[in-house]
Order: C-alpha cells, then sequence, then structure tokens
C-alpha cells in the first residue's frame, strides 16, 4: 500500500515515512477489506459463492489493490459458471500486479484449452439465446437449449434456475426440485435457488432433503473421458453422456490418422472391386458387342457375297442370252440369205448356206420358213449330196461317199426322193467297203423292211451283218468293186460298173438311173455312169 | 407464489467472450481509497 499523499510504500507505522501524513484511515480501509476477504474465503469455502462473492466485492470497493480478493471473486464467478466475468478480475489483477500473481496461473489455464473455452463460450450463448425464447414465449426451444447447457456447463447455476423456473411454470415439480437441488450443489446459499425450493416445498408439501456429497469435481471427464448426466424424467431414468469432450492435439492428429486408414480400408475393400468389377463388366460388354457386331458384319458381308453372286450369274444368264440373240440373229440372217439364194434360183447354194444352218436355232415363223425351205431344196440338196456321194464311192473313196451319201440320207427323211433307195444301197455298201458293219447293216435293213419291194432289197441281203461268209461273184471275200469301163457282172454278189468301153452310150433301163443332175439333166446310174449318152 | 414472468426479468444474458475486452475497459475500479483521494483533492480546492 502506498501513501495517497506522496504515493510512497507504507510501513508497519501509522504515518507516512515519505510525507509524515497520518494513514490510519487508509490502514484501517486496508484492514476492513482484508476482514472482507476472509469472510469471502470462509463462505467460498462453505460453497456458499453467492456470500462468498458479496463479501468479496464489497472487501474489493474498499481496496481495489486487494489482490488475493479479486482472484478469489475470480473464482467465484469461475465456479458459478460466470466465466467471462471471472476472467476479467483476472486480467484486472494482473494488470495491477504482474509479477508474483495467481491470476496467471488462471488465465493460462483457460487460454491453453481453447477448445473448453469455445464449449463454454458456447453455452453461454445457448443460454442468452434461452432467455430470448423464454421472453418470446418459446419456452419449449428454451428447455431444449437449457438441458444442453447444464449438460454441457453443469456449473452455470442460472442455467438451473432458470431450468427450473420453466419447469415450476409446467408444474413439473420434481424435475425443477432435482435441478434446484444440483444448483444448490454449486451455490448451496444461492438465495435464487433457495427460494424456488421453499417454493417447490410450499406447493408438493414435501421438503428438500439436501445429502450433500461431495462429488470431486477434479475429477469429473472435463477432459472428455464419457461423464454423464443422470436425471429423472417421469418413470424414467435419463442417462445423457456429457457431449463436451476435449482431446489434445496430438490425439485429434491420430484420430485424424486413424480415421484416413480407415476410410483408406473401407474404400480398398468395399469401393476398388466393385469398381474393377463394373470396369471388367463393362469390359465384356464391349467384347460382346463386338463380337455380335462382327458377327452381324460378317453374315452381312455374306449376303452381299451372295447377292453379288446371283448378280453376276444373272449378269453371265444376260450375256448368254445375248450370245444367243446374237446366234440366232445371226442364223436368222442366215436363213434370209438362204432364202434370198433360192429365190434366185441359186438352189444349190441355197442347199448349201441351208445345210450351214441348225435347224433348233429357229421357232416360231422362221422355224415354218426353215422347214418350208428346206422341204423346196431338199430335193435339190439329196441331189447335191446323192451325187457328190456316188462320184467318191466311183472314185473308191468310200469314206467321203459315206459322208456324203450319209448327208443325203438324212436330207429327205421321208424318203420321198426315187433315188432315195439308191443312196441307201449305196451308203451301205461305202460302209461295208470300210468294215462299218454296224452302219452297213442298219442301212441295208432299212431297204429290206421298208424298200422291199426295191430290187436292192434282194441285193443287199447277202452283205447283211458283214457275213465274210457271204460269197461275192468276184471272188474278193465281202468286198465290193467298182469297175468302171467293164461289162457284165459276176452275179448277185459282186457290184460291178457296167457300161462298155467306148464313149458311146446305148440306151438305158429307166430302172437304171440312179440320179438326175440338175444342173445338165444327165442321168446316171448308180455308178455314176452317164445313162443314154 | 413465484410470478415467472417477474422471475424472469431477473434473469439476464450473461457475458460473452467476445466482451469481455469491453467488460474490462468499462469496469470501474473506484475504491473507498480512491474516493478519500478526490475528497482531499477537493479540500485543497476548496481550501485555495
Amino acid at each position: 500500500m502506498r501513501c495517497i499523499y506522496c504515493n510512497t510504500p507504507l510501513a508497519a507505522i501509522d504515518y507516512c515515512p515519505g510525507c509524515g501524513a497520518d494513514v490510519t484511515l487508509l490502514k484501517r480501509i486496508v484492514r476492513i477489506s482484508n476482514l472482507l476477504y476472509n469472510r469471502g474465503l470462509e463462505k467460498a469455502t462453505v460453497r456458499d459463492l453467492s456470500g462468498a462473492i458479496t463479501c468479496l466485492k464489497q472487501s474489493l470497493k474498499f481496496h481495489k489493490e486487494n489482490i488475493d480478493a479479486r482472484n478469489l471473486l475470480g473464482l467465484c464467478y469461475f465456479e458459478t459458471g460466470e466465466v467471462v466475468s471471472a476472467l476479467c478480475e483476472w486480467v484486472i489483477s494482473k494488470n495491477l500486479r504482474p509479477e508474483d500473481n495467481l491470476a496467471d496461473f488462471y488465465i493460462n489455464q483457460l487460454q491453453s484449452n481453447k477448445n473448453r473455452l469455445d464449449a463454454i463460450n458456447q453455452t453461454i450463448r445457448k443460454y442468452n439465446q434461452s432467455i430470448e425464447y423464454c421472453r418470446q414465449g418459446n419456452e419449449d426451444m428454451a428447455v431444449i437449449q437449457l438441458k444442453k447447457v447444464v449438460s454441457q456447463n453443469p456449473k452455470l447455476v442460472k442455467a438451473y434456475q432458470l431450468l427450473a423456473l420453466l419447469y415450476m411454470k409446467h408444474q413439473e415439480y420434481e424435475k425443477a426440485r432435482r435441478l434446484l437441488k444440483k444448483a444448490a450443489g454449486v451455490d448451496n446459499t444461492n438465495t435464487t435457488t433457495l427460494r424456488y425450493l421453499t417454493e417447490i416445498e410450499e406447493i408438493t408439501g414435501k421438503t428438500t432433503g439436501f445429502s450433500v456429497k461431495r462429488r470431486r469435481q477434479e475429477t469429473e471427464p472435463e477432459e472428455g473421458m464419457g461423464a454423464t448426466l443422470r436425471y429423472v424424467s417421469g418413470n424414467e431414468t435419463i442417462i445423457q453422456p456429457t457431449t463436451f469432450r476435449d482431446s489434445s492435439t496430438v490425439a485429434t492428429f491420430i484420430n485424424i490418422a486413424l480415421g484416413i486408414l480407415l476410410g483408406g480400408a473401407i474404400v480398398w475393400f468395399l469401393v476398388v472391386p466393385a469398381s474393377r468389377q463394373a470396369v471388367q463388366e463393362s469390359a465384356n460388354q464391349q467384347v460382346t458387342d463386338a463380337n455380335t457386331k462382327l458377327a452381324s458384319e460378317s453374315a452381312r458381308l455374306q449376303d452381299l457375297q451372295d447377292e453379288i453372286d446371283s448378280y453376276s450369274e444373272k449378269a453371265d444368264e444376260a450375256k448368254q442370252e445375248r450370245d444367243d440373240a446374237l446366234n440366232k440373229a445371226g442364223s436368222y440372217e442366215d436363213l434370209l440369205g438362204a432364202v434370198d439364194l433360192y429365190v434366185k434360183g441359186e438352189q444349190t447354194t441355197a442347199v448349201e448356206a441351208l445345210g450351214k444352218l441348225d435347224a433348233e436355232a429357229f421357232d416360231g415363223n422362221a422355224k415354218a420358213l426353215y422347214e418350208d425351205l428346206m422341204g423346196a431344196v431338199s430335193s435339190a440338196m439329196f441331189n447335191q449330196y446323192y451325187s457328190a456321194g456316188t462320184t467318191a464311192y466311183v472314185a473308191g473313196d468310200y469314206a467321203t461317199a459315206a459322208e456324203q451319201l450319209q448327208k443325203a440320207v438324212d436330207s429327205d427323211p421321208d424318203g420321198t426322193n426315187a433315188s432315195y433307195v439308191d443312196a441307201l444301197a449305196y451308203l451301205g455298201f461305202a460302209y461295208y467297203n470300210l468294215g462299218d458293219t454296224q452302219n452297213a447293216n442298219e442301212a441295208f435293213n432299212e431297204i429290206i423292211t421298208y424298200h422291199s419291194g426295191s430290187s436292192w432289197a434282194s441285193q443287199v441281203q447277202a452283205y447283211i451283218n458283214g457275213d465274210t461268209g457271204a460269197q461275192t461273184p468276184s471272188g474278193t471275200q465281202g468286198a465290193a468293186s467298182v469297175q468302171n469301163g467293164q461289162e457284165g457282172g459276176t452275179g448277185d454278189d459282186d457290184i460291178t460298173v457296167l457300161g462298155n468301153g467306148d464313149d458311146t452310150y446305148g440306151p438305158y433301163d429307166p430302172a437304171d438311173v440312179a440320179w438326175t443332175d440338175p444342173n445338165t439333166g444327165l442321168n446316171y446310174d448308180m455308178y455314176g455312169n452317164p445313162l443314154g449318152y | 407464489m413465484i410470478n415467472y414472468e417477474e422471475e424472469l426479468k431477473k434473469f439476464h444474458p450473461s457475458m460473452d467472450v467476445n466482451e469481455a475486452e469491453d467488460a474490462i475497459y468499462s469496469r470501474d475500479l473506484t475504491d473507498v481509497t480512491d474516493i478519500l483521494k478526490e475528497m482531499l483533492q477537493d479540500e485543497k480546492k476548496r481550501k485555495k
């Protein structure tokens, strides 16, 4: 303490060592302050926090520099849940005496635990909000908020009192009683608490038993170890865990690391397989779709190939038809040429032209024209082939004779020509001389069968089957001989060319006329000899 | 008999941590000693 006159620190004597002023009054003021501090301390010891706060405030009014009183006042405020008021007192105390001050320790305790300070701040805000709810008439919300407050800050006496007041208003006296008992456990001489309890006792007629159970507040889980709040609501006992948790920084990091590990494990074992499977299914589906598409494309390709083949066939058919049409047109052209030759009278040339044509190439009117023309010139054709054949036969060219005589026979299938039988006979003999007994027999048999009245029928009988045993007058076994200029014959087995050696010709038997040259009108026998000249 | 409305008026909001600074600055720390000082100064002025 210092002298108010000269600010000199005072000693134990009653006057100032600096200015010599009487400082009795000052010392008395200090003694009163200390006395009030002592009373406040006693009250605080027995948890009469309201009384202690009153005494300590008075102590500070006498002597504001009573550091102990101020620190104790802050402590009492803190114990009743008035954290900010406590902080104010400690800060002022520290400013009045910066060195060797217990307030330093208290402030560090508060500021070192930021989470706890924030949590307490939250409870204060909720308490303030509850007051607003009550004033607005929103009592249900106020009750909810106050329940949270008392659970998170069990030392806030005012919260207990307000909640009890709300319960009392709703005539839930037992709930109010329980809350007030808890409030009394913090501050047992609080006037408001005692007044409410008296009211409840008067209403319910039941006294409140204060069993002072000194719960060890220090061991309560202020560090977030799972303390519970128990209270009875009607017939149920509610055990509510304290939600306020306080964890250190290391524990926070450990929790974060564990959470990351757990999350990673969950992702690895649950999410990754599922995503892999989804990817595989997608890939399989794509492969399936690709295969399906490939198959469809292959089928389409095959269809197109088939279509191409069919079109190729159609093109070939069209080409063939075109060729056939061209050939047909050519044949028609040749037919018209043959007709033109026949009209001009050139029958031989017309026969030759007709001989080159194929009867199957014509149809309809063209075929009828062809047949008519063939019928008209068949006789000329026959004569032409017959003449050529017999000429060759006379010359000994049996192969050519057979060919031409065969054409002559073929040109007259009905056998209408007068020399038809002769042609058959010569044909047969030509084959016979060639050794083709089969064709020779056919010709001979035709004569015998269809022309049995002919003179040839009896002559050719011996040559049928190529019977080498047939007797031939000329002694040549089975050989027909053609003798030019020799007269007479050796009989029926020999074919001789009749005729005299000179150039004059005598009368002839018309039956001997084998063919008549259409050009010259000369008659020839079957040996090619002119007759009657 | 407790009157709810009257009792409710007695409940005032507590100070927030953010209000601590203003509360400290606005605190009146005048004690009896300060009053004595003022009285002595007034007396001196009066005597002058």
